[in-house]
């Protein structure tokens, strides 16, 4: 241990790769395209369709109501917290064996994560995906096409989308509480 | 009891001052650094009783360090104060302009709007070879009304300077705090449709905020720029901006004082950390803030209003 860095990638070489015509693509990143869509998957059912999902997304609409209505709030916050923390971690799992694993990683994660929330609306799964691709197909496009623009595309395009849609993309309107 | 607060303030002022006689060189240019950035911190805190956190602050202070930089390569300027001044403006000028988009966000969305805004400045600033791109370029000494000190009494002097203009700035926002707009910072914060329905403009208000802390971070800019002699881009970085959000925690929101104290705890802290343990000063600061979170989460300001309290229990 300490503040030097790790390389993973065994993981990522025993996937080996698999050749689309031209293109050789990596096994593992093809894995990684499906658990992320599946996480999705299951994270919608889970915030639609289950009991718990329900009451999540009651106490995130009207904390004190909701505690009137007998749910225990600490208790969904406590449980959320440790189901995103979860989800923090299995992500940076997963893209160990493609980064070299250092100190402070994560640092720039957090404000690209922060950015795709910003950008798909606050609640939304559907906005995470999207404004995840949005995200990371900016950046691919500018390091090839403009390198001079690479450093802040990301943050020109989260400001452009909240130019025109203030609460990010897929927001559902909120009644106003007086 | 204001006017005692003021009283207090001013004998810290006067010491504080006086210290700069006493004291040693790395401590007085610590402190000019810490009182500069309070400037900023304490541009935070009048956004910070409205409800909105500001992680973008780095764009004024970095708007404020570049205009200094770039009137004095451009005419030769020195006198510290006109720079300050001119720094201060044009960053209140930016603010003003973003303030008509900003004041439309709140929470998360106002947080990564002024974010992207000063994140895009920093790219700009990266690629632009003629600002000097990734190293920046130096600031001359200041001078003062024609008057030109060396070494140590140029620190001294810039020390003053910092002072008179942080304790001005903590005056008027303390004064601005007690004015209506100002005193419905915490309307606006729990429920804003109330605000409007008193007649107030919650926009106009928000905007006013905006330009009076991108003053005063400009300001803090420009001192700085002038107290390290050297801009550079990653004053535009956002973890400039996360570093006043983090002195503004420790700081607490309550008043203008802490703004100064809290900045002064940072910065001696962070050399502190840095001095015995070089590795891992940011476990040691990490440590402090959760313990601020945890137990003072009203911030270090919070610790003055616990004392008059018990002092008033106490009292028969």
């Amino acid at each position: 241990m300490g503040p030097g860095s790790y390389a993973t990638y065994q993981p990522l070489l025993a996937a080996g790769n698999t050749e689309v015509g031209e293109l050789i693509l990596s096994n593992y990143d093809l894995g990684l395209i499906v658990v992320a869509a599946l996480l999705a998957a299951a994270s919608y059912w889970a915030l639609k369709f289950t009991r718990y999902g329900r009451l999540l997304t009651a106490v995130i609409f009207d904390r004190e109501t909701a505690a009137a209505f007998g749910i225990n709030v600490t208790a969904v916050y406590t449980i959320t917290f440790v189901i995103g923390a979860m989800l923090g971690a299995l992500g940076g799992a997963i893209m160990a064996p493609k980064i070299a694993v250092t100190l402070g990683i994560g640092v720039e994660v957090i404000v690209l994560a922060f950015a795709v929330v910003a950008i798909g609306g606050m609640g939304s799964i559907e906005g995470a995906l999207i404004g995840a691709l949005i995200v990371g197909i900016c950046r691919a496009a500018a390091v090839h096409l403009v390198p001079q623009l690479e450093l802040f595309v990301i943050y020109g395009v989260m400001a452009l989308v909240l130019m025109i849609r203030p609460y990010g993309l897929f927001v559902r309107a909120q009644p106003r509480r007086i | 009891m204001a006017q005692r607060g003021r009283i207090a303030a001013s004998s810290a002022l006067l010491v504080a001052a006086a210290a700069a006689l006493v004291l040693p060189d790395w401590i007085i240019s610590l402190a000019t650094i810490a009182f500069a950035n309070g400037l900023v911190v304490l541009g935070l805190i009048v956004l910070w009783r409205a409800g909105l956190v500001s992680f973008g602050q780095a764009l004024y202070y970095c708007i404020g360090a570049y205009a200094v930089a770039l009137l004095g390569r451009a005419t030769g300027a020195t006198d510290a104060l006109i720079l300050m001044l001119i720094g201060g403006a044009s960053a209140g000028l930016v603010a003003f302009m973003v303030g008509f988009l900003l004041a439309r966000y709140r929470e998360i969305f106002f947080a990564m709007l002024s974010l992207a805004l000063s994140m895009i400045l920093y790219g700009v600033l990266v690629k632009a070879e003629s600002l000097g791109s990734t190293d920046g370029f130096s600031v001359a000494a200041p001078t003062f009304f024609g008057y030109a000190p060396h070494q140590d009494k140029l620190l001294v002097a810039l020390y003053w300077l910092v002072l008179a203009v942080c304790a001005i700035a903590a005056f008027l926002v303390d004064a601005y705090f007690r004015s209506l707009s100002g005193a419905l910072a915490m309307p606006v914060r729990d429920n804003e449709i109330r605000v409007e329905f008193l007649g107030m403009s919650v926009s106009r208000l928000i905007h006013t905020k905006l330009v009076i802390s991108g003053l005063l971070a400009g300001m803090g800019g420009a001192l700085a720029a002038l107290a390290i002699g050297h801009v550079d881009p990653n004053m535009s970085y956002w973890t400039t901006s996360g570093e006043f959000v983090f002195i503004t925690i420790l700081s607490g929101a309550g008043s203008v004082v802490p703004a100064f104290v809290g900045s002064l705890a940072f910065e001696s802290l962070r050399s502190f950390a840095f001095a015995v343990l070089p590795q891992l000063w940011q476990m040691l600061l990490g440590s402090v803030l959760l313990l601020t979170i945890l137990f003072l989460p009203q911030g270090l300001g919070s610790l003055i209003m616990r004392l008059r309290w018990r002092r008033k229990v106490e009292a028969p």
